[in-house]
């Protein structure tokens, strides 16, 4: 299930659009910009570190290089997610302070790629959703199912992670 | 070659030339008074000003050849190195560290540095003329040498202007000429080289008395490009240096030149050599020789004859003095003169230590260091492998292949090592310095300079170690009047110690000052409000508090004068190593500062332990012993071991971290040490010994404490690594607020 | 970098102002040769306002003087100072610009 980026076949690029990674937590689709992702792996090796606030699963080797693991899930304010076959780990790469962070995100399965146009996204409304509206990037409806596009930089804040990480140390 | 990148090697070289100078000049200062101490400056000065003239950088050439000039005469014993001159140096050795950081930074001298620069060229003045007087020499040498100060900056000077005073009343060897042949690279001139420089310094090695500028090469009108360089150069150089020292002087042009140096009394055949590699100038070649006295034409011609000859017919090699003293063409006396020499030039050429550095970018050795922290890493996980297969000749190529990676590995390892005494050492100056402005007598002792430890550490403890030294200097070493009424000696020791132990390093900051005064420390941090009057604190507690931000002003405490070191600083800086500070003092004996720090690896010896399902790994250098905790005298509730005879605290992971107990386990206690403090770590189980790779957690896990990284098992499985530091201190405070607490619950 | 050129019926006369270095040799060049067929024998060097000069600018020098050479004109140096004075006798090339009557 090791599909990596470059492996993946060009999709036709338009003017204005973008390629999503779409994947479910719970029953809701959610979508990360294929950019910021780097691959997908399995569920499994998690060495999870002490003292953690929920949303950090723990960390695992990815090829030699330790890789913090969120709970997706609990970030978002929903239920942790519970551990099934199709669990998988969507490895993301982030630009933070000019520096990149690798971060594994946990989710119930993976759906698919797919490519939005500009006008196919709607932003994010303001109620509704039940997720801070900052961490959503805009609203797509894909066959007649509504994706919540996400905003990994605001979501996924290495310094606002640190943060919480410190807050559950006091 | 990029004269960019050529230039910042010789600042780098110019930078460590200047610190070793310095340090040789504070050895005099202890009293070393040897020739090759004195010989360490002269060189020092001499290859600064030898790279600087390659660079037309003739303020720096100018006023260090002044420099030159004195410790030449020290060098000779002509002139002692009082306390005088020797601050002296060490003033024109700041000067010279002045005019460097001004040329890299491509800045001209300012007025203040200028006149700076003049008085110091006043006092050398002062000091070669002492040295005249004493002597007796004559008053044209001395003249002579007014003459070179008068315009050490010009840079047209010419060839005499640079002569070493001394050198000249040498007898004349005429064979003493070196043959120079130079071909440049063509784009010497666009890479902003100028060989003007390099014909200038050869001036500055003994006397240039004949040259030849060849144009040869010049190209017809069209194809003529001004910037490209066509010149060659012949050269007879009259000079007493050694072949190296004149190989230097074409370092840095070095790679895309071609240069043929033939040294006084070469074997013909290199002149030979010289005569078919140059087919065009042969007729040249005899002129020059001719011109400049090497030998006549008719002796050259008779000896070129004789030497083919002899080379024929006995296939062997003549020298081309012999074939001269055959002739009768010189005196043996000369030849043999000229002979000791060569001799003298080879001599030196071997002793001279080659290369003994190479330099080595700090991230290309991080990226080996990391890769074989890979290596070492796989080779667990084929380890792993290899013994679950049994195969007897597998495992057995398995294990030597294991003991070389552990080889490559240390020896990796060591590639990062620095000793600490370059960074000692360079307190010896502050410490004279400071001394002297604050007019007390201060000695600086060293012990364990061999120490080593990681480089990227030595950067971070220069700052606290200058923070503590000072501080020592200003609020702990007394004036000479108290010291007399304290009946102690007038000079006032510190002393730095480094050493190993138990796998850390313990650098240890002595005074024999006054001490600090912890009931007056305790009485400012209740006056700050740090303290509850009814606190009781000890006496380690009580000096802790002079790391406190409020607190941390030695004015404060000690009332004198002072900058306000911020004490508070240095402890920052210290944990940020991971390291540990602490003092111990006696008011009115003096103080002790103890730093103790880990020796962070990339890579380290690890022991695998694991605790509630997760693994761990404790630095095994931490780690004095492994016990069965149920073995042990222990009250589960306190948290104490009595581990024959002696408490020692402890802490369970499994607690500590709030960890799954685990049902049915005997439960373990590592006993770890850090410094001087003690304690004990409970675990589940234990696996043994790993080397392992430290990879960083990434900036998520900051805020965590008593882990100080991860690394990776045999399995491919993340396993923690401990700090043991931290845990250490935990288990301490731990005691700590117990006692409070019952402090606290008597005085209810 | 200037350099201004006059022609009489006794010879010709460069009057250079300024550096001749590896930065104003290039058009040093063009204002030296460019136009050399037309210069009068003996050739005069004045370098006396030169400010400074480095290996680019001597190799100019004699480079020009082989050129002129070549097509049978003399060049000389008639005026100059003690720093083009000291750089050429670095190189030993100051009598290459002495006029041969």
């Amino acid at each position: 299930m090791n599909m990596q980026r470059k492996q993946k076949k060009p999709l036709l690029q338009s003017v204005a659009t973008k390629q999503f990674l779409t994947f479910r937590i719970g029953n809701e689709n959610y979508g990360l910009e294929l950019s910021q992702t780097r691959e997908i792996i399995e569920y499994g090796g998690i060495t999870s570190v002490p003292l953690m606030p929920n949303f950090l699963r723990g960390v695992i080797n990815l090829r030699g290089e330790v890789v913090p693991v969120i709970d997706l899930a609990v970030r978002l304010g929903r239920n942790p997610i519970d551990v099934q076959k199709r669990t998988c780990i969507i490895v993301v790469e982030l630009e933070n302070n000019e520096q990149n962070h690798v971060l594994g995100l946990l989710a119930d399965a993976v759906s698919e790629v797919i490519e939005l146009s500009d006008d196919n996204i709607e932003d994010a409304p303001s109620f509704g959703a039940n997720i801070r509206a900052e961490f959503i990037q805009g609203i797509a409806k894909f066959d007649n199912e509504f994706v919540v596009l996400l905003d990994a930089n605001r979501a996924l804040s290495i310094r606002e992670l640190a943060h919480l990480v410190e807050a559950q140390m006091q | 070659m990029d004269i960019d990148s050529v230039l910042q090697t010789f600042f780098a070289e110019a930078e460590e030339l200047l610190v070793s100078m310095e340090t040789a000049l504070l050895r005099i200062d202890d009293g070393a008074k040897d020739s090759e101490t004195i010989n360490e400056i002269f060189r020092a000065a001499h290859t600064i000003k030898g790279s600087a003239g390659m660079f037309g950088l003739f303020e720096i050439v100018g006023f260090t050849h002044m420099v030159e000039n004195v410790l030449d005469l020290a060098r000779d014993g002509k002139l002692t190195i009082t306390d005088n001159l020797l601050s002296i140096l060490l003033s024109c050795r700041d000067h010279i560290v002045q005019l460097v950081n001004n040329a890299k930074q491509q800045k001209k001298s300012d007025a203040t540095c200028i006149e700076q620069g003049e008085l110091l060229l006043n006092s050398l003045r002062a000091w070669l003329e002492i040295k005249a007087d004493l002597n007796g020499d004559n008053v044209q040498k001395n003249n002579n040498i007014q003459k070179n100060i008068a315009t050490p900056l010009d840079p047209t000077s010419t060839n005499d202007n640079f002569e070493v005073s001394g050198k000249t009343q040498e007898p004349a060897i005429n064979h003493d000429l070196w043959y120079i042949s130079v071909r440049f690279g063509t784009d010497l001139l666009r890479n902003g080289m100028d060989p003007l420089s390099i014909i200038r310094f050869l001036n500055t090695l003994g006397e240039v008395t004949k040259i030849s500028t060849m144009t040869d090469n010049f190209p017809t009108l069209a194809e003529f490009d001004p910037e490209t360089l066509y010149l060659g150069f012949e050269i007879i150089l009259r000079s007493d240096a050694s072949l190296e020292e004149i190989e230097n002087a074409f370092m840095f042009v070095r790679e895309e030149s071609s240069i043929k140096i033939i040294p006084p009394r070469s074997n013909i055949l290199a002149y030979v050599d010289l005569i078919n590699s140059l087919p065009k100038n042969s007729r040249r070649l005899g002129e020059i020789l001719v011109a400049t006295n090497v030998i006549t034409t008719t002796d050259l011609e008779l000896a070129l004859d004789t030497q083919k000859q002899q080379a024929k017919e006995q296939n062997s090699i003549g020298l081309l003095g012999d074939i001269l003293i055959e002739t009768q063409a010189v005196s043996p006396e000369l030849i043999n003169a000229a002979l000791d020499r060569q001799k003298t030039n080879q001599e030196i050429r071997t002793v001279q230590p080659e290369q003994r550095f190479i330099r080595v970018e700090a991230e290309r050795l991080d990226k080996l260091i990391n890769l074989i922290g890979e290596l070492v890493v796989n080779r667990q996980r084929v380890d792993l492998l290899s013994s679950k297969l049994g195969n007897g000749p597998l495992t057995e190529a398995v294990t030597s292949m294991g003991n070389f990676t552990e080889q490559i590995r240390d020896a990796a390892l060591t590639l990062r090592m620095v000793a600490i005494g370059d960074t000692f050492l360079r307190f010896k100056r502050v410490v004279r310095d400071t001394a002297k402005e604050l007019g007390k007598e201060i000695e600086l002792e060293i012990e364990g300079a061999e120490t080593e430890l990681d480089r990227s550490m030595v950067e971070k403890l220069n700052d606290p170690l200058m923070h503590i030294v000072r501080n020592a200097m200003d609020h702990g070493i007394e004036s000479i009047a108290v010291r007399r009424s304290r009946k102690k000696s007038d000079t006032g020791v510190i002393a730095l110690k480094a050493s190993h132990k138990a796998g850390n390093i313990v650098i240890e900051i002595t005074d024999d000052g006054g001490g600090l005064d912890l009931e007056r420390i305790r009485k400012k941090a209740i006056a700050n409000g740090l303290l509850e009057e009814t606190t009781q604190l000890s006496r380690q507690e009580l000096c802790q508090l002079i790391f406190h931000p409020g607190l941390s002003t030695a004015e404060q405490v000690t009332n004198l004068s002072g900058r306000g070191v911020g004490m508070d600083v240095v402890k920052r800086n210290i944990e940020s190593l991971r390291g540990v500070i602490e003092i111990e003092t006696e008011l009115g004996v003096g103080t002790c500062i103890t730093i103790c720090l880990p020796l962070t690896l990339a890579i380290i010896d690890g022991f695998h332990v694991a605790a509630g399902n997760i693994d761990f790994i404790v630095p095994q250098n931490t780690i004095l012993e492994c016990v069965d905790l149920a073995s042990l005298n222990h009250i589960k509730e306190q948290h104490y071991v009595n581990l024959r005879g002696e408490q020692v605290p402890y802490i369970r992971l499994q607690e500590l971290f709030s960890l799954e107990a685990q049902q049915a386990v005997r439960e373990k206690l590592l006993v770890v040490q850090f410094g001087e403090k003690r304690a004990g770590i409970v675990v589940d189980s234990l696996f043994g010994e790993i080397q392992t790779v430290v990879k960083p957690m990434g900036p998520i896990f900051q805020a965590l404490k008593g882990i100080g990284g991860s690394s990776l098992l045999g399995t491919g499985a993340v396993a923690l690594i401990l700090d043991v530091p931290q845990l250490i201190n935990v288990a301490m405070n731990r005691e700590h607020i117990r006692n409070t607490l019952s402090i606290a619950g008597m005085q209810e | 970098m200037k350099i201004s050129r006059k022609n009489t019926k006794s010879g010709s006369t460069f009057l250079c102002d300024g550096e001749l270095t590896i930065y104003t040799v290039t058009a040093a060049k063009s204002e030296l040769l460019t136009d050399f067929e037309n210069t009068i024998d003996p050739i005069a060097l004045d370098l006396k306002q030169v400010s400074e000069l480095d290996t680019a600018g001597v190799q100019l020098l004699l480079f020009t003087k082989k050129i002129m050479a070549d097509n049978n004109k003399r060049i000389y140096l008639k005026n100059s100072n003690e720093r083009v004075d000291g750089i050429l006798n670095n190189f030993d090339v100051a009598t290459q610009f002495i006029l041969e009557q």
